[in-house]
């Protein structure tokens, strides 16, 4: 029997099974048409109210998303936490009940606190899609991310793919590392030890402290952002040393497979984890993965609004 | 569960997609137009859209162009079902600016799947005319939609459901209708 989409939210890679991962891609390979075409709207949510409810900032994933919702003919209402009611002591799930009675329909929602989504998730009837909750999980990132290397490799079974940077704070990591292994990729993870623990062996990847071990029989490497505003202790002595030591550049790349593709989920400090040259160059698909995003993002709402909620 | 049997079999399927196909074709020729692209619908009407094709290029000469449409965001019921199928590929593979569209589909009911479908074609661009194709009309449309070529009238019962097999995915053409 052939598979059904019935999730009203998507909280994280974790508990969808390789099939669904693979229905919201195969999803976002049609919404990506609609991109392409002269009229770039489709009326699917049409009436339908989509709140994006960010408590931690962000531009990329705010403005990917918006726009997806406006690509799907939907209304958007774009709430800050900065700029709420959040800062005069009301509880989340106060704000959320409240936006709830304007009868909205779907949140998207980004959150400092792991599981805030899943919480929220329990006590509303809204839909409610995870733009990133802490460290744990960012799944619509992860599924930009392995649509890209699908396109370009047609396949993820059997890809070795390694990300690389600080994978101890990273959602974006977690979320790879789920969906890759769930659709068979051998995952390593690297970096320095203190922000890539050996532990991370026991969810079934390769622990990596040596960035030429790391990536020389790579196919994908993704790199990851040094995420300042996450470090609250000194888990590596600068900027420069990170550089020096695990940094991707031009040298780097001579020693890795010829097709491999460079990722990153941006924004990028260039020099620090990935040089200029690299992140501009011809095996860079950094672009390609904000376009996808929107693509996948459609997919996913189109997906979780299209169900009613038990 | 419910029961399965054949209402019209293979000869009478293709004697209707045989006359579909000399209905469209004695359209267009008398127009002088002989340009025109058949859409098929998924899922029947995309493997039906294909056997018209051959049919024409083998009595005319030519082939029409082919797409398939999945109208899926353009549904009227999006939000309200507990499931949702895959979503089919489209592929328009030329221009619908000034074109002729015949839209081809395996049965004609309530008419929401071609109002979808005209809302969809019509966003890839400005066609010429747009005609309606259908093996079965089931005469029970909830909309003002009607086919302009129909391969068979039909109109059993509403709780009688029709389902089309065309060859070479399915075993065998024919038409069967099911009874719960």
């Amino acid at each position: 029997m052939e598979l059904k989409w019935t999730r009203k939210d998507l909280l994280s890679l974790k508990e969808l099974s390789p099939e669904e991962i693979v229905f919201i891609l195969d999803t976002a390979a049609e919404f990506k048409k609609v991109s392409e075409r002269n009229v770039k709207k489709v009326p699917a949510l049409r009436g339908k109210t989509v709140v994006n409810f960010f408590v931690e900032p962000s531009t990329r994933t705010r403005v990917s998303f918006e726009l997806a919702e406006m690509r799907l003919s939907a209304d958007v209402i774009n709430v800050q936490a900065s700029t709420s009611s959040l800062k005069k002591g009301e509880t989340l799930l106060d704000t959320i009940k409240n936006l709830e009675a304007l009868q909205v329909d779907l949140f998207v929602m980004r959150h400092s606190a792991p599981g805030a989504q899943e919480f929220i998730a329990q006590h509303t009837k809204c839909g409610v899609v995870n733009a990133g909750d802490g460290a744990h999980s960012h799944p619509t990132q992860a599924l930009l991310d392995i649509f890209t290397i699908r396109e370009k490799f047609g396949r993820i079974n059997g890809l070795k793919v390694t990300i690389l940077g600080d994978i101890l704070h990273s959602r974006v990591a977690r979320s790879n590392v789920w969906g890759l292994l769930k659709l068979g990729a051998e995952v390593t993870v690297a970096g320095p030890s203190t922000v890539v623990p050996k532990e991370f062996e026991s969810i079934g990847v390769r622990v990596c402290h040596n960035l030429r071990d790391a990536v020389k029989d790579a196919d994908v490497v993704n790199v990851l952002r040094i995420q300042h505003e996450r470090l609250n202790a000194s888990f590596f002595p600068s900027d420069s040393e990170y550089a020096t030591f695990f940094g991707l550049t031009p040298a780097v790349l001579n020693y890795m497979r010829p097709g491999a593709l460079i990722m990153h989920p941006g924004p990028i400090n260039r020099d620090v984890e990935i040089s200029s040259a690299v992140a501009d160059g011809k095996q860079s698909v950094i672009l390609e993965q904000v376009t996808n995003g929107l693509a996948v993002r459609m997919a996913v709402l189109f997906l979780v609004a299209g169900c009613v909620k038990k | 569960m419910y029961d399965r049997e054949v209402m019209f079999d293979s000869e009478a399927v293709n004697v209707a997609i045989s006359h579909l196909a000399d209905e469209i074709i004695a359209e267009f020729q008398a127009k002088r137009k002989c340009d025109f692209a058949l859409v098929g619908l998924y899922r029947k009407g995309v493997p039906l859209a294909e056997r018209l094709a051959q049919i024409i290029e083998e009595r005319c000469g030519y082939k029409p162009c082919l797409g398939k449409l999945d109208i899926s965001m353009y549904r009227d019921d999006i939000g309200t079902r507990s499931a949702l199928p895959r979503i089919r590929e489209t592929i328009i593979p030329f221009s619908v600016d000034k074109n002729n569209i015949v839209l081809v589909d395996d049965i004609l009911s309530t008419g929401r799947t071609i109002r979808a479908a005209l809302d969809a074609i019509t966003d890839y661009g400005r066609p010429d005319r747009i005609r309606l194709a259908v093996l079965i009309d089931r005469k029970d449309g909830e909309f003002p939609i009607h086919a302009d070529y129909v391969g068979i009238v039909a109109n059993p019962p509403e709780s009688v459901k029709l389902a089309a097999e065309f060859t070479p995915e399915d075993p065998t053409d024919a038409i069967y209708k099911m009874q719960w």
